[in-house]
């Protein structure tokens, strides 16, 4: 016995993926009240001695086919609206159409509970599932992100600024941490000797987009002008990824070596030249790119000139910092560097 | 005759800075002791101009609280006194992004003005020279601080036992590798090993078996081409035929073995026969025990173990086999309680809600697992 | 001259003073609901079903007072075109009529006071 009698149990138009997968918790969501008792309580004792509010379960019914005629509504100007796109093809028809699509199912309780407690696991395909997650985004990454980078002053050291779009992750799983690392957070040399792994998390439809990875160090110590310049640590271009596969690692490198056109280039900063933060950028293309105008040198690199020239859009960015351990000097000799510089402790 | 003195010589200055001497009006009558109280002036007051040239550590401003605030390249002191942090010239400025505020800045070049362009990348004096002498350049990079020095002989200590921790493991590899795979020599063994401790590594920090194979090998890979391209110890073509020759070897042992939800060495089994080896298990597991709510011997609790570490179960599939199977708390049905006479009961003490007493409840050994 | 509130409170005073401070902090405080995932999630769309009833029921309202409003003006505009006269007349300021009493917000209970029997217009003094 279920409560959805309406657009919420059929799936002839709707994704599968809008359903709970578990059927016994799908079953106790679609009841007034609890059957089978709270599934999603493990523990035996707290399942016992859970109680449902009072007056729920007449409530509920009610509110759920309130919402589902609601969405029953909506759903039919959805339909205009598909007539209407396929006649003409605007951005604005798109972005309404996608409007309408997210206000039919928000409310939907199966949907709800999936983008609340099944968050990275959720069908990014789905409109609705993104609005969640950029939500989600909204109230903490993207303003830890910002927070970091403004702080850091990676902006505007390396590029002027930046208005975040997607949310970035980043590990290093080819040395074994598989944890997402927080943005400036300090890591070791020895974790950061092998490229690491992304996850570029779009909120927009993107079926097949191109996108641009730079990593910059801006503190490369530079004597001779008594200053600071940027060094390119790690290129690559026209990366393709979508709503569904995000993630830019070893696997897909090693399937398309021509992305890269700078290798990764392990951070071994000398002693003495302070934190380094290692900015990674994320661009979106406009085009696919086939060569660049000028040779891509990795010392005295201008980020902004780059991006420039090639007319990418930044839309995401990470951060971690290095400093000298003792273990640099292992990273160096991996990479054939040579010995490092040693600066003095002291500032003239 | 001391007021009129007071009048005229400072008349002038009454009338600029009367917050200063506010207190006339609340002084008392001539006389007074604590009328003579006054300190020696405190040499408040800019000691460095706009678009003066100063050193690094230099005061610039000493004040009472933050009247002109630290800007680019200077800093603030305990009495905020602020002092130039980089060698430059001073700049008197305001910034837009803080209405409010005076600010003293320091500027590298002498033309500059503040604040920067607020977009603009900032200037930045690395300010630190090359130590050139290789004596001092080897003295400063061994240099440690205390507390480097107190924790560095743990740090060593630890250091070594994962290293023979891993030894051991490799030799251990080693050992047993022959057992699954046969016709390896002693070069491939070696390889072999490295390649099995690394998937270990990578399985025990929460990787799947093909995550762990693929990242071996990426990482021999890796380290091939930068002994290639980076340290240019290997031509291009031999490059290539390491690279083959490794790929080739890790075929053949990934082919016979595998490591199972405990690490250990195991023959190996592809999806369709360890789904096939699943099905057989659980059937023996519900023949061996066709009600797991009745106690079990313990040869019979033996063999069901024996069946759920097969190789073919994850760790998770194991735990859930072990819930469904071995309950390592059997429910309280009439055989399995007893009474106050019975031999090795186990007693509990339990709430009981109804009645609003605690209950003792006496249970026999049967009814739990160990 | 000063006395502090609390000060003069013997001990035993006191002590019940603050056990009711703590019992109506409780009560000042809603309960925290402790709910399961699922009834969370039952919880939050009963809570949303509401909202958006009380947005719909809002929303009719203001249509129709829009509406109102607008047959008003419409019915002032024709009167305005059909006759002048009429119109002036009925636009024209009556001594002491500031704004008619007896027109009030609609709302769905009857004010306290029903009707202000002896109520007089203020007369202006110039």
């Amino acid at each position: 016995m279920s409560l959805s009698k309406g657009i919420w149990s059929t799936f002839n138009r709707r994704s599968p993926s809008l359903a709970l997968r578990n059927k016994k918790l799908q079953k106790a969501l679609l009841s007034p009240n609890l059957p089978e008792g709270p599934f999603s309580l493990k523990k035996r004792s707290s399942k016992i001695r859970y109680i449902s509010p009072t007056g729920m379960d007449e409530i509920y019914p009610l509110a759920y086919q309130f919402l589902e005629k609601q969405s029953a509504d909506v759903y039919k100007k959805i339909e205009n609206m598909e007539k209407k796109c396929n006649v003409e093809q605007s951005d604005e028809l798109k972005r309404t159409l996608t409007k309408l699509q997210v206000e039919a199912e928000e409310n939907n309780p199966e949907v709800v509970y999936n983008a609340m407690f099944g968050s990275n696991l959720v069908d990014r395909t789905q409109p609705v599932y993104r609005h969640y997650l950029e939500q989600k985004w909204k109230d903490y990454g993207r303003m830890l992100i910002m927070q970091r980078l403004e702080s850091l002053a990676v902006i505007p050291d390396t590029l002027p600024t930046l208005e975040p779009q997607v949310e970035v992750k980043m590990k290093f799983p080819c040395n074994n941490v598989e944890r997402w690392i927080e943005p400036g957070d300090i890591l070791s040399s020895n974790v950061t000797s092998r490229p690491p792994m992304l996850e570029v998390i779009e909120f927009e439809e993107c079926k097949r987009g191109l996108y641009t990875v730079l990593v910059v160090d801006p503190d490369s110590p530079d004597v001779e002008n008594d200053s600071y310049s940027t060094t390119l640590h790690w290129g690559l271009k026209n990366v393709e990824l979508s709503n569904q596969d995000g993630i830019i690692d070893a696997r897909k490198l090693v399937k398309n070596p021509d992305c890269e056109f700078a290798s990764y280039l392990a951070p071994t900063p000398e002693k003495n030249t302070g934190k380094h933060r290692f900015s990674v950028w994320i661009f979106r293309q406009k085009k696919e790119i086939d060569g660049f105008r000028e040779p891509v040198g990795r010392e005295r690199f201008d980020i902004r000139k780059f991006t420039a020239d090639n007319e990418l859009h930044a839309v995401g960015a990470h951060v971690w910092r290095s400093i000298w351990d003792r273990n640099v000097n292992n990273v160096r000799k991996m990479y054939g560097m040579g010995e490092g510089r040693v600066f003095a402790r002291e500032k003239v | 005759m001391f007021n009129s003195f007071k009048a005229s010589a400072f008349g002038r200055f009454t009338r600029q800075f009367r917050l200063s001497f506010v207190r006339e009006a609340h002084k008392k009558a001539g006389g007074s002791k604590t009328h003579m109280q006054d300190s020696a002036g405190k040499r408040l007051g800019p000691k460095k101009h706009e678009g003066q040239e100063v050193k690094r550590g230099q005061i610039i401003m000493r004040q009472r609280g933050t009247n002109w605030y630290p800007g680019t390249n200077v800093g603030i002191g305990k009495d905020h006194t602020l002092f130039a942090l980089e060698p430059g010239y001073v700049r008197y400025y305001l910034d837009p992004f803080h209405p409010k505020r005076k600010f003293i800045g320091i500027v590298l070049g002498k033309e500059d003005r503040l604040p920067y362009e607020h977009f603009a990348a900032t200037h930045r004096r690395l300010g630190r020279r090359v130590i050139k002498n290789t004596v001092a350049s080897q003295r400063e990079e061994e240099y440690m601080s205390r507390k480097e020095q107190l924790i560095m002989p743990d740090i060593m200590k630890e250091k070594q036992a994962r290293d023979q921790k891993r030894a051991g493991k490799v030799a251990k590899f080693q050992n047993d590798l022959p057992k699954f795979v046969g016709d390896l020599s002693t070069e491939e063994l070696a390889i072999a090993a490295q390649r099995m401790n690394a998937i270990d590594g990578f399985m025990r920090g929460g990787k799947s078996l093909e995550d762990g194979r693929f990242y071996a090998t990426y990482n021999y890979n890796y380290e091939t081409d930068l002994s290639c391209r980076a340290r240019k110890e290997i031509s291009e073509a031999e490059l290539e035929s390491r690279k083959q020759e490794y790929a080739e070897l890790a075929k053949k042992v990934d082919d016979k073995v595998m490591l199972d939800a405990r690490f250990q060495l195991c023959k190996y089994l592809d999806a369709q026969q360890r789904e096939e080896r699943k099905k057989q298990d659980i059937e023996q597991l519900k023949t061996l025990i066709p009600d797991a709510n009745k106690p079990v011997d313990k040869r019979v609790r033996e063999k069901a173990m024996e069946l759920i570490d097969d190789s073919c179960f994850s760790l998770s599939e194991q735990i859930h086999l072990k819930r469904r199977f071995l309950k390592p708390v059997l429910p309280e049905s009439e055989e399995l309680l007893g009474d106050d006479k019975t031999k090795h009961a186990i007693v509990i003490s339990r709430m009981n809600y109804d009645t609003r007493r605690v209950d003792t409840i006496y249970r026999k050994k049967e009814g739990f697992l160990k | 001259m000063f006395s502090r509130s609390k000060a003069g409170l013997n001990p035993e005073a006191q002590k019940v003073v603050t056990q009711l401070s703590v019992m109506s902090a409780g009560r000042k405080m809603p309960k925290m609901l402790k709910l399961c995932n699922e009834d969370y999630i039952k919880h939050k769309t009963i809570m949303k079903a509401w909202s958006v009833k009380r947005k719909q029921e809002k929303e009719a309202e203001e249509r129709s007072i829009k509406k109102q409003y607008r047959s008003i003006r419409e019915a002032f505009e024709d009167l305005k075109l059909a006759s002048p006269k009429l119109f002036e007349k009925a636009n024209e300021h009556e001594y002491g009529k500031r704004f008619p009493l007896e027109m009030r917000i609609p709302t769905e209970y009857p004010p306290r006071q029903i009707w202000y029997y002896d109520y007089v217009p203020r007369k202006r003094n110039d």
